[in-house]
């Protein structure tokens, strides 16, 4: 399988860069595959994960949500948040979902609980990540 | 008598012990200043890595925004639309943390001068009439509050540290809503631009709405922009909802670099401050080791002049 390149940026640096032969991406209509050549795209990032393939390993990364494109033979994403499971901590999304569900709970403003919502499912995209990772370690 | 006591008999001059005294004062501060000097320096450094590594993201979305223009129609979202100027919503970046030199002063004075209609952006002149204020940092608030034609609204502190993106959030919600409420109909953001460690300039930039014209896209930036021009892109779901999430984002990113830059400013300034006032206090033990050199020898002298005296009466 050809490969093609990647980058992969958060507003506090490059999070990854490189030769991948697949990239997993959660868009708004669900997980998209990219391969070598694949046409001109620019899409929108959901929470969730991102799958990376190389070489026959693959690597997992939680984000935020962002955008990425594909041109010229690069695939840019640009993310919130990129992380790894290891440098995830689920004691801290823990409370950062308790967090959200109690705020949720007391919202009467519409705008307000659609973003209190929007941090909720971020914490979420990122446990069920977590928890699959972890089990598969 | 005097020959026994040895000591220094004009009143009016201080002791040697208490020169001695004073010198060690002064070189326990100088300890502490330099020790200051050196952590900012690192913080400094600190603080302009981080906002080398901004750089990347800012640029992409750049090229995406460009992009975006060709294929929406340039009225399409309201974040872009220039409207007469009613309220203006004026973010200023101070710190935390004193002992800076003139870095807190700087940035008011901007504020003042932008309050009076004295600080032009883009081309036409602003009339300042009504100015909602947001403030960062706690040093400047107090000051930043007196401010005429405005009345603060929101303060925000702890960010002195290393910033996260995700910490200045907050901020960025309460400008783009007020915004897109119609509160304001410009967001203004004062704070100090990082030049070099040697120079730092408070300016005074809008955020709000996007225009080409208040965005400097560094030209000295190592990497050309991408070439979009002969590609055809597929939009997943729509451009304007790219654009949106762009847009919202290029925004943020806005504030977040001008916390670095204001970060790694505050850690310069401070950091000549502790320098200035190092080399103060070495001045100053100079001047006091000289001083307190000449009252001992003139102690010295005296007490020979005496004792040689005292021998010749006797004899």
């Amino acid at each position: 399988m050809s490969n093609f390149n990647l980058k992969l940026i958060t507003p506090e640096g490059e999070g990854y860069e490189g030769e991948v032969s697949e990239a997993s991406i959660p868009t708004p209509d669900g997980q998209i595959s990219i391969l070598a050549n694949h046409m001109p795209l620019i899409t929108l990032v959901s929470p969730g994960e991102i799958k990376l393939k190389t070489s026959g390993k693959e690597h997992y990364l939680a984000t935020e949500g962002g955008v990425a494109y594909v041109a010229n033979g690069l695939l840019k994403i640009l993310a919130d948040t990129a992380e790894s499971a290891d440098s995830l901590d689920e004691v801290k999304i823990m409370e950062a979902k308790a967090n959200a569900e109690k705020l949720l709970a007391n919202i009467t403003d519409e705008q307000e609980f659609a973003t209190v919502q929007a941090t909720l499912e971020k914490q979420l995209a990122k446990l069920s990540f977590l928890k699959r990772r972890k089990r598969k370690l | 008598m005097n020959l026994i006591c040895g000591g220094v008999h004009n009143k009016n001059m201080p002791s040697t012990q208490e020169f001695r005294r004073r010198i060690k004062s002064v070189n326990s501060t100088r300890q502490i200043t330099r020790a200051m000097e050196m952590v900012a320096s690192v913080k400094m450094q600190k603080a302009v890595r981080a906002m080398q590594s901004t750089r990347s993201y800012i640029q992409t979305s750049w090229n995406l925004l460009e992009l975006l223009g060709r294929v929406t129609s340039p009225d399409s979202h309201p974040l872009l639309n220039q409207r007469r100027t009613q309220k203006t919503g004026l973010i200023t970046i101070t710190s935390d943390r004193g002992l800076c030199g003139s870095y807190n002063t700087n940035i008011i004075n901007k504020a003042n001068s932008y309050a009076a209609g004295n600080v032009k952006i883009g081309e036409q002149a602003e009339i300042a009439d009504n100015i909602d204020l947001v403030s960062i940092g706690q040093k400047g608030s107090g000051q930043v509050a007196k401010l005429s034609k405005s009345n603060l609204i929101a303060q925000f502190e702890g960010f002195g540290k290393e910033i996260d993106f995700e910490d200045i959030l907050p901020v960025s919600k309460l400008m783009i809503d007020s915004y897109l409420e119609g509160r304001y109909d410009k967001v203004v953001l004062i704070y100090s631009h990082f030049e070099s460690t040697l120079k730092q300039t408070p300016v005074a930039k809008q955020i709000l709405p996007i225009t080409r014209d208040h965005i400097d896209i560094p030209s000295l930036w190592e990497k050309p922009s991408e070439n979009f021009n002969n590609v055809e892109f597929k939009f997943e779901p729509s451009p304007d909802a790219v654009l949106d999430r762009i847009l919202i984002q290029f925004i943020k990113m806005q504030i977040y670099g001008a916390l670095l830059e204001a970060n790694a400013s505050e850690h310069s300034a401070r950091m000549f401050a502790m320098k200035n006032a190092s080399d103060n206090a070495k001045d100053l033990i100079n001047d006091l080791t000289l001083t307190y050199n000449t009252i001992r020898q003139d102690g010295i002298t005296r007490e020979i002049a005496e004792i040689s005296g005292a021998a010749e009466a006797m004899s």
